[in-house]
């Protein structure tokens, strides 16, 4: 018996995978309680809902930037889908092992790369491969952070496939943002639609400020180390997060022109007089971090704070060379590099990467770009994503000529079927794509988000979920005891 | 507890903005009141309102009523406008939010909301009294959560210094636009004339003061009287001696900082050589204009001593080192 009553009457996914209802019509089982709840309201009441959780983020100011086009920023309100998206937790102990397992690889990777370079040694990873990215570090080589972690904090991105298999789309090393919305769609989440949480069991996610503050504060030999969250500052787009995260574990929230650098050591600049630093979470790009080593005209980082890391005076989370693991060519070694350095099968799969530096893969893309998803290697968030299927003949020539040009800066994957979930839309309950970004912890331990933030795709069609780009956001539900 | 040079700039300066934008609220919504009263030909003007906050441009503008209010309330070019103050306010505790009770935020967007609401009313005459009325409640309502909500340590001392020097500051500012009306002589308003006390009891209203000097002094509204109450009264809060000691005190709780406290001193000396009645108008203007000097060294102490923050520390690195200004 299809369950399409009240406001999800005539709700079809199609021909996806759909992440609340089965293909026959009826809820998967974790997504019971949801799908009966949604169907027991009508369309109007089911905005009414909507409406209430919008008024309730504007009123807390939960709110996300775009640059604007005079150049500044405009704050808007965080877009937020009032209908769970739903795990059993039996599915999510897999991806939590399998999240716990990349991350522990990446970081013996990283740690191997500034050591004996092992794997490129042994021919896992070409030499090359890491000499060109341009998130190596050559100035990090030697560096011996606490418990051998370099990456402390992952934000991964999963996508899940029309036969419903969960894939590892990218790994973000960088500085992943996202996890303030994923606590604050659960606050709202649970205002708005508050009976939904009497009748199952959904495992909290608000112990993420308190495993963050743990991995840090493992991150120092101090007894009792003075931990900062560094921030570019109020114009950058995830100030909001920043601020947020901050304010969730009690420490300071400082810019670059707050600290400085004496006898290699970081202070901060208080109305007491300077203070030592132990532990800084940077928001900041390894590029702007310090002007000493990097972009030299940076004013957001501080002048010697890679000397003071470098001298074991301060640990930085990330610590500064993560980024070259955070590489999509780097991406499709992964695999490889479980089983190399862990002597295990990888627990979550990849999506199959063509690596235009190869020239198989490059002949194999250039023939076949008008099915592939073409992606630049080195950035983040959605920018210069070529959609083979969705483009014109006149985009696939021009990606042709850039992808001949520098073959090395491009990977093409296959187009995805990603998932579907109901989605209030002005048309109504319908499905919209969505992925899932989860968040990994690694010092002294490792911690992964009981779920994380899914992205929805709001515009009918679109597979870009990027907040920028109109896409939405839901609260994650990681149901006990349902198959 | 560690308080950053820049939180302590931004919490003082929060404190001082929303002070600035309450007081202005107040002396708008009294200023329509005292007018409505008014004949025609008494020369007090709408124009006097822009010279409180220091606004660019008043020549500009002329006696204006709509205009001057526009300028006065709404106008975002102009950065002394009760829309650009509150902006500011809204900055400076946006970059603190991580010292502040949780839900401030909240609160700052009410308030925020409220301008944006009220502010094309508040500009025309029949809605201004409404509209300055919410404003005044909404500043309180920040003020109020901040007053019941924030541990008592240096935190709130840079807050509470801001609010004080700024509710000072603004009492003076009022003194000097009011001077040659208040002890001019000749005209209605003047120290004989028909329209003297109404004048008077504006200026006590401004600061919602009326009720505490007829209970306080058990006196009519009496030029001298009034005069020696604002100056002097130890126990209303919105006096210049409350103000001066309220600084005082929480100057002497920052840490250690010499020049802070010689500024402190200065203002309270300048206050102590005020006669209770200045016999006129430029008297009582000098006097506020003194005031207002002192006040502005004591914002530049601040700034050296708190808000910069020198590069001072241990050879040995580790423990906190008192930068010693």
């Amino acid at each position: 018996m299809p369950d399409r009553r009240g406001a999800l009457e005539g709700y079809d996914a199609g021909a996806f995978h759909d992440e609340l209802v089965a293909p026959d019509g009826t809820a998967r089982p974790p997504a019971r309680a949801v799908i009966d709840a949604i169907g027991a309201l009508t369309l109007d009441e089911l905005r009414a809902r909507q409406r209430a959780a919008e008024a309730d983020i504007a009123a807390s100011g939960i709110t996300f930037s775009l640059s604007g086009e005079d150049g500044g920023n405009i704050d808007r309100a965080w877009p937020f889908d009032v209908i769970p998206r739903v795990f059993g937790s039996e599915e999510w102990q897999v991806v939590e092992a399998g999240l716990a397992q990349r991350l522990t690889t990446l970081n013996r990777f990283i740690h191997d790369l500034h050591h004996e370079r092992s794997a490129v040694r042994d021919g896992v990873v070409p030499a090359e491969l890491v000499d060109t990215s341009p998130g190596w570090l050559p100035a990090c080589r030697g560096m011996e952070p606490a418990h051998g972690v370099w990456a402390h904090i992952c934000g991964s991105d999963l996508v899940r496939d029309a036969d419903g298999t969960l894939y590892v789309l990218e790994d973000n090393l960088r500085v992943p943002s996202g996890v303030s919305y994923m606590l604050e769609n659960r606050i709202v989440t649970k205002r708005v639609f508050a009976e939904l949480f009497e009748r199952q069991s959904i495992r909290p996610v608000d112990d993420y400020p308190d495993a963050l503050l743990a991995t840090l504060r493992s991150l120092s030999g101090s007894d009792d180390p003075f931990v900062v969250v560094l921030t570019p500052g109020v114009y950058n787009a995830a100030y909001f997060e920043h601020s947020f995260l901050a304010m969730q574990i009690g420490v300071e929230l400082v810019e670059g022109r707050d600290l400085f650098v004496r006898n290699d050591r970081l202070y901060l600049r208080t109305v007491s007089g300077s203070r030592q630093v132990d532990v800084v979470y940077r928001r900041v790009g390894d590029d702007y971090l310090d002007p000493e080593v990097f972009v030299p005209d940076s004013a957001l980082g501080v002048p010697g704070i890679v000397r003071a890391w470098r001298a074991g005076n301060v640990a930085i989370a990330n610590a500064p060379g993560t980024g070259v693991a955070d590489d999509k060519a780097v991406y499709s070694y992964v695999p490889d590099l479980v089983r190399y350095y862990l002597g295990e099968e990888p627990i979550l799969r990849n999506v199959p990467t063509w690596r235009c530096d190869r020239p198989d893969d490059l002949a194999h893309v250039l023939d076949n770009i008008a099915d592939l998803v073409v992606k630049p290697a080195n950035e983040a968030g959605g920018k210069d994503l070529l959609i083979g299927p969705h483009a014109t003949a006149a985009e696939h020539e021009d990606y042709r000529r850039r992808l001949r040009a520098s073959p090395r800066t491009w990977v093409a994957q296959p187009m995805l079927s990603l998932s579907v979930a109901p989605t209030l839309t002005p048309e109504g309950v319908e499905p919209r794509h969505l992925d899932l970004r989860p968040f990994t912890l690694q010092g002294a331990t490792t911690r992964v988000t009981a779920g994380g933030l899914t992205r929805v795709a709001l515009r009918r069609g679109s597979l870009i979920v990027n907040s920028s780009q109109g896409g939405g956001s839901k609260d994650t539900w990681i149901v006990e005891g349902t198959a | 507890m560690t308080l950053l040079c820049r939180t302590a700039a931004n919490l003082y300066w929060a404190g001082r903005h929303l002070e600035r934008a309450e007081a202005l609220a107040r002396v708008v919504r009294e200023h329509t009141a005292l007018m409505v009263d008014l004949p025609t030909r008494v020369p007090l003007g709408w124009d006097a309102l822009l010279a409180i906050p220091g606004t660019p441009g008043v020549t500009t503008i002329g006696n204006d009523e709509r205009a001057v209010m526009q300028r006065l309330l709404a106008d975002l070019t102009n950065p002394s406008s009760l829309a650009a103050t509150l902006g500011h306010a809204r900055e400076n505790l946006r970059t603190t939010r991580p010292v502040l009770p949780r839900g401030t935020w909240r609160i700052v967007n009410e308030l925020t909301g409220a301008v944006r609401d009220g502010i094309d009313s508040g500009v025309r005459r029949s809605g201004r009294d409404a509209f300055c009325e919410r404003i005044i409640a909404s500043c309180q309502r920040l003020d109020g959560f901040l007053a019941g909500g924030m541990s008592r340590d240096e935190t709130w001392n840079f807050y509470r210094l801001g609010v004080a020097v700024e509710r000072t500051d603004m009492v003076t500012r009022v003194l000097d636009v009011r001077a040659g009306a208040l002890v001019g002589g000749g005209d209605d308003l003047g120290r004989d004339g028909l329209y003297r006390d109404a004048q008077w009891m504006s200026l006590l209203r401004s600061l919602d003061a009326l009720q505490m000097y007829r209970r306080t002094t058990g006196a009519m509204i009496e030029p001298r009287r009034v005069l020696r109450f604002v100056l002097h009264d130890g126990r209303f809060p919105r006096s210049l001696r409350f103000g001066l000691d309220r600084i005082d005190r929480l100057t002497a709780d920052l840490p250690p900082a010499p020049p802070v406290r010689a500024a402190t001193d200065g203002a309270r000396a300048t206050l102590e050589a005020a006669t209770t009645e200045p016999e006129t108008a430029e008297a009582l203007s000098a006097f506020a204009d003194r005031l207002q000097t002192d006040l502005i060294v004591l914002d530049g102490a601040l700034d050296t001593a708190y808000f910069t923050g020198a590069e001072v520390v241990d050879p040995e690195g580790g423990d906190l080192v008192d930068s010693g200004p």
